[in-house]
């Protein structure tokens, strides 16, 4: 099955929950997200996913300098994305143990 | 649409910003805050190019707004949008962004050009004079008030405003086109000439009320007529009175110098109008007949009768005695040859002949 359609469901949810584990910037985060086995996650989407979130309110942001180049942009997860991310969280553990239950009922 | 060049770290952003163009300016400035930052890292991190590590700039483009909630792309349909979206691949090059670089540092110079070219042009439409009135004072607290109002336009963020201001350029741009051409043309006619007939026949000496000098008469303080006087300014410069061509049917004949050139300011000047010649149909040229002058009257008989010219401390005094007794009295009408008729008109002399054209 193509990944690309489930990250565009789930992207959400692994950028709060990588960002839920530290704060991190951009290209930060798509490292750790393909580190974490999401090799496919494209930058852009990222990128668009982070500036999305910080608009709709559930990620502050700051500025850091860095040594190798031009400003980085961190983001953190504010009370609103941790609430967010706990919904979303309970939508994909139900969505997926129905899943779950499917897959074992036709491979029974 | 794919981009198979190779594109540096500013040429990718450019494209990518290129390829966002339809979104607002706001909106798009958000987008790529961190775009630089972004593919200076990515460099970095990978041998490859960037069009390779990432996709084609345009693939960036579409995911990052899809991935940040602004919709697709607007597809260009019309001619119009087809041709506005080959312009923003235009400015995704490499040479245009060079370009986009050098016109940013002259910005300033434009922004104030506009602002005089536009001025200029409204001092027509409120029926000024062109020049003289955009170096007015008024003109200039308008240039100043222009330049402010497009700065503050230019630094809103919205962009259709923006958009608006971009439409202003290209009637700025016309209208410096105008303001050249006055500069270039026009000068000559500033200066208090008359501009109806500087303009159509360059430069002619004049009275204060407009009205062009087309020759000089010089008379002796006992009335002779004077001819062939060569007349010099303050600084020595020889005195023309200009082109008299704005005169319908005259021609002036100058007298030549040993050299072949003609003499401008001998005077009076020979000048001829072409009249029909006695009840015939033939039109032939003849010789301009002097005006007739009024001569002040003076009170020094001596002076007078010498037939010469007064010296400095001899000239009329503006209290001199009506005199006549001593003018000539042979009238001759014609050019050169002393034309006097002598007649007592108040405290003046009347000398010369009418003339009617």
């Amino acid at each position: 099955m193509d990944t690309s359609q489930l990250l565009k469901g789930t992207l959400d949810m692994a950028v709060l929950a990588v960002l839920g584990d530290d704060d991190g910037y951009g290209y930060d985060i798509v490292r750790r997200l393909r580190d974490a086995g999401m090799p496919e996650v494209g930058d852009a989407s990222v990128y668009g996913t982070l500036r999305r979130l910080y608009a709709s309110g559930d990620l502050t942001s700051y500025v850091e300098p860095s040594e190798e180049g031009p400003n980085r942009k961190y983001y953190a997860v504010n009370d609103r994305g941790r609430e967010h991310l706990k919904r979303a969280e309970e939508t994909w553990r139900s969505f997926a143990e129905t899943i779950d239950a499917l897959l074992e009922g036709s491979t029974r | 649409m794919t981009t198979t060049t190779t594109l540096s770290a500013s040429g990718y952003a450019t494209a990518v910003r290129a390829a966002l163009a339809d979104l607002d300016d706001e909106v798009r400035d958000e987008l790529c805050e961190d775009l630089e930052a972004h593919l200076a890292e990515v460099e970095a991190d990978t041998e490859a190019p960037l069009t390779e590590s990432l996709g084609p700039p345009e693939a960036y483009a579409a995911e990052l707004r899809a991935s940040a909630g602004h919709g697709d792309a607007v597809a260009p349909t019309g001619a119009m949008m087809q041709f506005s979206a080959r312009l923003r691949r235009l400015a995704a090059d490499e040479g245009l962004a060079d370009l986009r670089r050098s016109l940013a540092r002259v910005w300033p110079v434009w922004v104030v050009l506009r602002a005089v070219a536009l001025v200029h042009v409204a001092t027509y439409i409120v029926g000024g004079s062109g020049l003289a009135s955009t170096i007015s004072v008024p003109g200039l607290v308008a240039i100043a008030a222009a330049v402010w109002v497009s700065m503050r336009i230019e630094a809103s963020r919205r962009g259709r405003v923006r958009w608006l201001l971009r439409a202003g350029d290209v009637v700025a741009a016309w209208a410096a086109l105008v303001l050249l051409f006055d500069i270039v043309a026009g000068v000559p006619a500033y200066g208090g000439i008359p501009a109806d007939v500087a303009a159509d026949d360059g430069w002619t000496l004049s009275h204060p009320d407009g009205v062009p000098v087309t020759n000089i008469h010089a008379f002796t303080a006992d009335g002779e007529r004077l001819d062939g006087v060569l007349l010099y300014d303050a600084d020595g410069r020889p005195i023309e009175v200009g082109d008299a061509q704005w005169e319908a049917g005259i021609t002036t004949i100058h007298e030549r110098d040993a050299l072949g050139q003609p003499i401008l300011n001998r005077y009076p000047l020979r000048q001829q109008v072409e009249t029909y010649s006695n009840g015939t149909d033939t039109l032939v040229p003849r010789d301009v007949p002097p005006p007739q002058v009024l001569l002040p009257l003076l009170d020094d008989p001596d002076d007078a009768a010498g037939h010469e010219l007064p010296e400095a401390d001899q000239l009329p005094a503006p209290d001199a005695a009506p005199r006549t007794d001593d003018l000539p009295t042979d009238a001759e009408p014609g050019p050169g040859g002393p034309i006097t008729e002598p007649t007592r008109a108040g405290s003046l002399s009347l000398v010369g002949t009418s003339w009617n054209r």
